[in-house]
């Protein structure tokens, strides 16, 4: 497979329809025209690379779509007055699922994001970003809470007190659930058993039908969690792509219905 | 058989698992590798014990082999949904299906099964048991999106102690948005636990293109703009890092039919030499390396293994 990827590294297509337009000594002319061929060469090769070490696959063109349209539908509830905290949820609900969708190629949001960038790497800063709008606007929206902390806990001490606030919330709503199964997968992940096994806890306290919290108690404990039971819908495995503040995703979707309607298919 | 790559099996049989970590306890007094030799015509058999040198942390093992042939599987079968599989990639979907069902074909009554679904979430559709499991693909086709890290970490909590050879065995394009556990905990956990991981998937196509123009004063345009393209068929490299750590091999599907593929990969995991061993003193990470002396023979080993 990779003899394959390199045999075909490099494919220069010269002559593209492309004309002289600015005169030049033949010589400048003939070292432009090299080094391009050498930027493209060196730029083919990361590209090669980084696919290589990547790659898992493409989203259809249809989820193309449907992304670009939720993308379009915020923009223009955006400028609306008075719209409020509902837009930049949406917004930053899209570019949380985005920031997901690791190894894939898919197509830009947003003008200036380079080819060589996966489409998942290039969002979670901007979810942040719709969520403190959020919060600037409803320093109680909960879900900008729990979704900021979450996506800043792996690098800010501060974000993962504020997850663990949210977790603790004596409501026990089911952002708590999330933010308590949330602080648990960052504890477990970064190898810190104790913690992760103590929030599983909390999790399995909210939801005792979890299937999240049974997983990754199943890989610490060696006392195997029953898999029978168990919540088939567990939102930790649904939420990441849906709004949970009520109203708002139904909103998203008469929009995004509104826009789908407007531009031809 | 040109995707299988023959692999050294670490059972967990003689070692103990008793820490919330999962790790192999320093007591342990005896290491069991699953090893298979192969060369150009398929499996070489009749090696013995001399004909293996084991190393352990570099140093020269003394070892017993066992070999055998045919032998009764321990197997917990993990499915991404196809419908998820299809989200990224139809044309890996088309080839994972038939692949399943061949899987299914092959358990035979003496097996034990598992079997689970990686779906978001996971789901348990068999427990461990003795005997060949009906499903149909219907099964299998779930939702769009999938945890199939989520289902191989559950996976690896079935495998009771015994002296089967026993493989985790996943159909997978490795493309997982929601699992809890991480790739990289899954990895860790792949090189602490026993079974094999046997990773089955197929290729995706690349086709990346960079266009390149030089523009000089007034945005004019110079030269001959240069168009570069990166393209070839990728099998997910992911696959192939567990399959090496835990000695297990990687099938892919976009090689050929896929019964003659799985039927292979079960002849591939019903040979197998078992090594044995007192490992050398020493917390820590123990690799291994296994060769043996036939010209021509490859042995694919386990890394190593942890001792706490």
């Amino acid at each position: 497979m990779r003899a394959f990827l390199y045999s075909l590294v490099l494919v220069i297509a010269l002559g593209v329809g492309a004309q002289m337009q600015v005169r030049l000594p033949p010589d400048r002319v003939a070292g432009v025209q090299s080094g391009l061929e050498t930027r493209t060469e060196k730029a083919a090769e990361e590209l090669r690379k980084h696919v290589e070490g990547n790659r898992l696959g493409q989203l259809s063109s249809k989820e193309v779509l449907s992304f670009y349209r939720w993308g379009l539908a915020v923009r223009t509830w955006k400028k609306e007055r008075g719209a409020g905290v509902a837009p930049l949820m949406a917004e930053g609900v899209l570019m949380d699922c985005l920031s997901r969708l690791r190894g894939l190629k898919g197509f830009p949001l947003q003008p200036g994001r380079g080819i060589l960038r996966e489409i998942a790497g290039q969002y979670g800063k901007d979810a942040v970003k719709a969520f403190d709008a959020a919060l600037k606007i409803d320093p109680n929206q909960m879900e900008a809470r729990m979704r900021r902390a979450r996506l800043r806990a792996t690098t800010d001490v501060r974000a993962l007190v504020d997850l663990e606030a949210v977790a603790n919330d004596a409501a026990g709503s089911p952002l708590s659930y999330l933010a308590a199964i949330s602080r648990a997968a960052i504890a477990h992940n970064n190898g810190d058993t104790t913690s992760a096994i103590r929030w599983y806890g909390r999790a399995r306290a909210l939801h005792p039908r979890s299937t999240a919290a049974a997983v990754g108690l199943h890989a610490l404990t060696p006392d195997a969690q029953p898999f029978e039971g168990l919540d088939t819908d567990d939102l930790y495995y649904t939420y990441p792509c849906t709004v949970l503040t009520p109203g708002v995703q139904a909103q998203v979707a008469a929009r995004v219905k509104r826009v789908g309607d407007a531009v031809p298919r | 058989m040109r995707s299988l790559i023959p692999a050294v099996l670490l059972l967990p049989i003689s070692v103990g698992l008793a820490s919330a970590q999962l790790q192999f306890k320093a007591s342990t007094s005896l290491v069991r590798l699953e090893v298979s030799v192969t060369d150009d015509r398929g499996a070489v058999q009749g090696l013995r014990a001399e004909d293996f040198v084991v190393e352990d942390r570099e140093l020269r093992q003394t070892v017993q082999v066992d070999a055998s042939v045919d032998t009764p599987l321990d197997l917990v079968l993990v499915v991404q949904p196809l419908n998820a599989v299809a989200y990224t990639s139809s044309e890996q979907a088309s080839r994972l299906a038939p692949g399943v069902s061949s899987f299914l074909d092959h358990v035979e009554e003496r097996d034990r099964l598992g079997v689970f679904t990686g779906g978001a979430p996971p789901t348990r559709l068999r427990a461990f048991a003795l005997g060949r499991a009906s499903f149909d693909l219907e099964s299998f086709v779930g939702g769009q999106y999938a945890a199939p890290f989520d289902a191989m970490a559950s996976a690896l909590r079935e495998f009771p102690p015994s002296d089967r050879r026993q493989a985790l065995v996943a159909f997978t394009n490795a493309v997982d948005f929601r699992s809890i556990i991480e790739f990289d905990t899954l990895a860790d956990m792949a090189r602490r636990l026993g079974p094999a991981f046997v990773l089955v998937s197929a290729p995706i196509l690349v086709k990346d293109m960079i266009f390149s123009a030089a523009e000089g004063p007034g945005g004019r345009s110079m030269g001959v703009p240069v168009e570069a393209t990166v393209s070839g068929y990728l099998f997910p490299r992911t696959l192939q890092l567990l399959a090496n750590r835990t000695g297990g091999i990687t099938v892919n599907l976009g090689d050929g039919d896929p019964k003659v593929l799985i039927k292979d990969m079960f002849t591939w995991l019903r040979t197998r030499y078992v090594i044995s061993y007192t490992p050398p003193p020493g917390k820590g990470w123990h690799p291994v390396s296994v060769k043996v002396n036939r010209r021509g023979a490859t042995v694919t080993a386990r890394e190593g293994y942890f001792v706490d």
